[in-house]
C-alpha cells in the first residue's frame, strides 16, 4: 500500500464524490490534499503543484475534459509520465476500460465502491510500481 | 439475459446466446492465438439455427487478429447466403476504422446496440411489455440495493412496486431525475427522498452532518442516481435496451411533486433502510 501521507489529487465533477473519495483516502492513511472538478482544472493543479502530488484518483465521465483525456495529457508529459493514476468509472463505461489501460492508467475502480475496494486497487498499483 | 434466452458456452472462449429473435455470438475479453479454430468449429451448428439475425459482440476487444476476422468473415458469407442478417456490436473505433480499410465494414455492419441491429433486420424492437415489466424494473431495484449497500454502507429492503395514483403526492424534498432516451420508448426515472432520509444518507456516505438540503449536498441525489443508472443500463443493454448516457438533474423543494411528461402514470419502487424510506419513480411511454 502507498505510504501514509501519500499526497493525492482527487478529480470529480460531483462535490459529493470528491468528498467520498477524500474520506476513503483519509481512512486509508493517505493525504488527499488537492481537488479538481474536471480534467482541465486538474491539469492546472498538477502544473501548479508539480512535485507535491504523488497519486491521482480521477473520475472518467466529466464535462469539459474527461478523465481519459486528462490521463492522456498526463502521460504525454515527461514530468508526470510515471505518476500513479487511478480512474473511477461507472459500470456502463467499464467495457471501455481497455482504452484507458492502453493510455497508461494504472488501475480502475468501478462505482459503487467501498473504501476496502479502493484500498485493494491502490495496493495493486503500489505493488506493480514497486516491482 | 432474458429469461427466454438460452446461453451456451462452446469453449472457454466463445459464448453463444440464443435470444427469442436473434443469435448473439460474444467474443471473449482475451482472445487466444487459436481462437479462430474454436470459432470455426461452431460455424456449422450456428448456421443451422433458425434465426434471421446474428449479432457478433466484439466486447470492445482490441486484439482481434486477422485470423479471427477472416473466420468471422467466412461465417458472415455463409449466413448471408442463407438470407440471414448480420450486425456487430461493441466494436472499438480502431477496429471499425480497420474494417473500413479492408472493405469489410458493410459485412460486419457495426451498430451501437441490439435494437439498431433488430431495426435494420426488420425485427421488432425490445421495450417494456407493460409499465410493470419485471424484466425492466428488476435491474433498477438490484442496482439501487448494490449502490446503497456498497457506496453508503446501509442495508435496504425493497418493497413491492406499485402504480402511483393520479395526483398522488408523496413525501419528497429532493429528487435526482434522468430522462430515459432510446429509439423504442421514452421515459424518466427519479430517485426521491424526504429531507430527513436524504440528510441521513448523505451523512453516512460522506461523513458530514447537515441539517438542511443546501447547494453543497444536493448533488449527492444526482450522483447516487447516476451510479444506479450506470449499473441498470449495463444489465438492460444485454437485454437489448439501448439506453443513452445522461446527466441527472436534481430537483429540490418542500413537498416536491415529481411529474413526468408521459401518457401513463409512474411506477413506484419503494425502499426501506435504517436511515429512512425512499423511493424510485419510473415512467415509460409505450405509445
Amino acid at each position: 500500500m502507498f505510504a501514509p501521507g501519500t499526497r493525492v489529487l482527487v478529480v470529480d465533477d460531483m462535490t459529493t464524490m470528491r468528498k467520498v473519495v477524500m474520506r476513503s483516502c483519509k481512512e486509508l492513511g493517505l493525504a488527499p490534499m488537492f481537488e479538481a472538478a474536471d480534467g482541465n482544472q486538474a491539469w492546472n493543479v498538477l502544473n501548479e503543484k508539480s512535485g507535491e502530488i504523488d497519486l491521482i484518483i480521477s473520475d472518467w465521465n466529466m464535462p469539459n475534459c474527461t478523465g481519459l483525456e486528462f490521463l492522456k495529457r498526463v502521460r504525454a508529459d515527461a514530468r508526470f509520465k510515471a505518476l500513479p493514476f487511478v480512474l473511477l468509472t461507472a459500470e456502463s463505461e467499464a467495457s471501455q476500460v481497455k482504452e484507458a489501460l492502453l493510455a497508461g492508467v494504472d488501475n480502475y475502480v468501478i462505482k459503487p465502491f467501498s473504501t476496502a475496494v479502493l484500498g485493494q486497487k491502490l495496493g495493486q498499483v503500489h505493488k506493480k510500481l514497486s516491482a | 439475459m432474458s429469461s427466454a434466452a438460452k446461453k451456451k458456452t462452446f469453449s472457454s472462449e466463445v459464448e453463444m446466446e440464443e435470444q427469442p429473435d436473434l443469435i448473439l455470438i460474444r467474443l471473449p475479453k482475451e482472445i487466444s492465438k487459436e481462437f479462430h479454430l474454436s470459432l470455426e468449429s461452431n460455424f456449422k451448428t450456428w448456421v443451422e439455427l433458425s434465426k434471421k439475425l446474428y449479432v457478433i459482440d466484439f466486447n470492445f476487444n482490441y486484439d482481434v487478429s486477422r485470423n479471427v476476422l477472416s473466420a468471422l468473415s467466412r461465417l458472415i458469407k455463409e449466413l448471408s447466403s442463407k438470407d440471414k442478417k448480420v450486425a456487430s456490436i461493441n466494436v472499438t473505433t480502431e477496429l471499425e476504422r480497420y474494417l473500413k480499410e479492408i472493405a469489410l465494414i458493410s459485412s460486419f455492419f457495426p451498430v451501437k446496440d441490439l435494437n439498431i441491429a433488430r431495426k435494420a433486420a426488420g425485427l421488432s424492437l425490445v421495450k417494456p411489455k407493460s409499465r410493470v415489466d419485471a424484466e425492466f424494473l428488476k435491474p433498477f431495484i438490484e442496482a439501487t440495493q448494490n449502490t446503497l449497500e456498497t457506496q453508503v454502507g446501509v442495508k435496504l429492503q425493497a418493497g413491492k412496486p406499485f402504480a402511483k395514483g393520479k395526483g398522488e403526492k408523496l413525501n419528497i424534498d429532493i429528487a435526482g431525475v434522468v430522462n430515459l432516451s432510446c429509439p423504442e420508448f421514452k421515459g424518466a426515472i427519479a430517485l426521491c427522498f424526504a429531507s430527513a432520509t436524504f440528510l441521513n444518507i448523505y451523512e453516512k456516505m460522506v461523513g458530514e452532518k447537515h441539517t438542511s438540503i443546501t447547494e453543497e449536498v444536493k448533488d449527492a441525489a444526482g450522483e447516487i442516481l447516476n451510479i444506479i443508472f450506470g449499473q441498470a443500463k449495463t444489465t438492460l443493454k444485454n437485454k437489448g435496451y439501448g439506453l443513452s448516457s445522461v446527466i441527472p438533474t436534481v430537483l429540490t423543494g418542500s413537498k416536491l411533486n415529481v411529474g413526468f411528461r408521459t401518457s401513463s402514470s409512474a411506477i413506484i419502487l419503494p425502499f426501506k433502510t435504517d436511515l429512512g424510506e425512499f423511493h424510485i419513480e419510473i415512467a415509460v411511454d409505450l405509445d
